[in-house]
């Protein structure tokens, strides 16, 4: 049980701190802690010494954190202490990255980083007229998962108990048990649908993202752009693939009736999120860690300074006039979306309706 | 190709947009044939108006460079290889060329100067040609 209960608690606090010690790695070199910098200045002390200090702060602090209110979990046996801890860890991180950001924004101000540079914006017209290929065959895996499920359903159905349980505390006992139906005992199997379908459009729609090349060395970013859509798109087909095998634990036990194992559930999930982090690692965000062999390009512009559409942090992008729906994340890894264009809604709305979908099933 | 649009000059988006396309082609990085992204999608990738990119489309129709039709999107319709110049292109092209050397003579650079800039614009666009064949 003690086992389940560090699984069940650990995940999400440990994942979180990984994460956050691991921002200023992901991000670009130009884009430390959300502010838009130049080149020449991507080594100043003060980007530096901030990265260092919110690296001590998330890692000594937060670590403390983890560690004490683990130990107290298993202590006291207190089977919610993974969601307190992840609130407390978000805390920590969020007031370690505004005050690092804060810092580097006033120097950037003060200094007058981007008076009298040229700045520009570019794009590579060969990502559209030769795009890379969708990496339709790693979708398999997740197809396939799905259709096991769906078999294994439709065989075991006239053997599965009257009763189905819906929903199980932490501890993995029933809290939520309804009659046998189509829908309960294939509610699974529609998350795994919804899941599935939503990871690979996201995928396919992330190969139609803006680039957002930096237009001081767009060579070498339209290369490292092409490889990380390539590799990000294989890593969330994968992920999609143990969310799928997630689902099928949740199935499986569902349609025995016996005992709960939260830890069947829990260890697909967290096997994608790190195939997924280390991906991320390697790559960088846009690619911006692959290795290039021409190193030394630069065409004497510097990449725009747009700091004043990006809010809350550098999380949210609100730009009216850009008409892109996807645009690479500022913070973190991957792509995320332009709240200016109503168009962004068709992306939000889909995700909205898969986690209402999951629930009136289970009911 | 890359196209890269400086947000802090005074020339037009659009016009800096068409200059880098018909440089493009002189250097021989885009043929007769090759496509561009439809407007919409360049629009996306540069995080400007679609409306800028559609007059730097418009005007390199115009001039007869590129081709645009809803099918096939945009096509560049002809390059350097294409054949002789058409005599419009002639009659618009001469006057512009004009008020650009003028503007050297006015500023005291001397016939020689000129003739040497001139040349070495050419060569750099066959050397970048000779360097993508």
């Amino acid at each position: 049980m003690t086992v389940d209960l560090l699984a069940v608690n650990a995940f999400s606090p440990v994942l979180i701190l990984v994460t956050a010690w691991l921002l200023p790695t992901l991000s670009r070199p130009t884009l430390p802690f959300a502010v838009r910098v130049p080149a020449e200045h991507a080594a100043a002390p003060v980007i530096v010494e901030q990265r260092r200090a919110y690296r001590w702060w998330v890692g000594a602090l937060g670590g403390a954190l983890v560690l004490a209110g683990l130990t107290l979990s298993v202590i006291y046996q207190l089977y919610l202490a993974g969601v307190v801890l992840d609130l407390l860890v978000l805390v920590v991180v969020a007031s370690g990255y505004l005050r690092a950001k804060r810092a580097i924004q006033a120097v950037k101000r003060r200094e007058g980083w981007y008076e009298g540079l040229r700045q520009a914006v570019a794009a590579d017209t060969s990502l559209r007229t030769e795009p890379a290929r969708f990496p339709w065959l790693w979708a398999l895996p997740a197809l396939l998962l799905l259709a096991v499920t769906v078999v294994a359903g439709i065989i075991r159905y006239p053997d599965m108990p009257a009763t189905l349980v819906m929903h199980v505390d932490a501890h993995g006992v029933p809290n939520r048990v309804v009659p046998k139906s189509v829908g309960s005992a294939f509610a699974t199997v529609a998350v795994q649908a919804g899941v599935t379908a939503l990871i690979v459009a996201v995928t396919v729609l992330s190969f139609r993202a803006r680039p957002d090349l930096d237009p001081a060395a767009p060579h070498r970013a339209a290369r490292q752009y092409r490889a990380f859509t390539l590799r990000t798109a294989k890593a969330l087909l994968v992920l999609a693939a143990c969310v799928n095998l997630s689902m099928l634990a949740t199935a499986w036990q569902i349609w025995s009736g016996g005992g709960f194992s939260l830890l069947a559930v829990v260890l697909p999930i967290v096997l994608g999120a790190v195939v997924l982090l280390v991906v991320a690692v390697r790559t960088g965000q846009q690619g911006s860690r692959l290795p290039d062999t021409d190193g030394d390009e630069d065409t004497g512009v510097v990449q725009r300074d747009d700091d004043r559409y990006w809010h809350g942090a550098g999380n949210i992008y609100v730009n009216r006039e850009d008409p892109a729906v996807l645009v690479p994340k500022r913070l973190g890894y991957g792509w995320t979306v332009n709240f200016g264009n109503p168009r962004s809604l068709l992306l939000l709305l889909p995700i909205v309706a898969i986690g209402v979908l999951a629930r009136l099933l289970a009911h | 190709v890359i196209l890269s649009v400086d947000m802090t000059s005074e020339v037009p988006i659009y016009q800096q947009l068409r200059d880098r396309i018909v440089e493009a082609i002189a250097e021989g990085r885009l043929a007769e044939g090759s496509p561009l992204p439809s407007t919409r999608q360049l629009a996306v990738d540069l995080g400007i108006n679609f409306h800028t990119v559609n007059k730097a489309y418009d005007l390199l129709r115009q001039q007869g460079l590129l081709r645009l039709n809803r099918k096939s999107g945009a096509v560049v319709a002809r390059d350097g290889g294409s054949g002789a110049p058409e005599q419009a292109f002639l009659d618009g092209w001469q006057p512009r060329l004009r008020t650009l050397l003028a503007e050297a003579v006015a500023h005291g650079v001397d016939d020689r100067a000129v003739l040497r800039a001139c040349r070495d614009v050419l060569s750099s666009f066959e050397t970048t040609q000779g360097a993508s064949a």
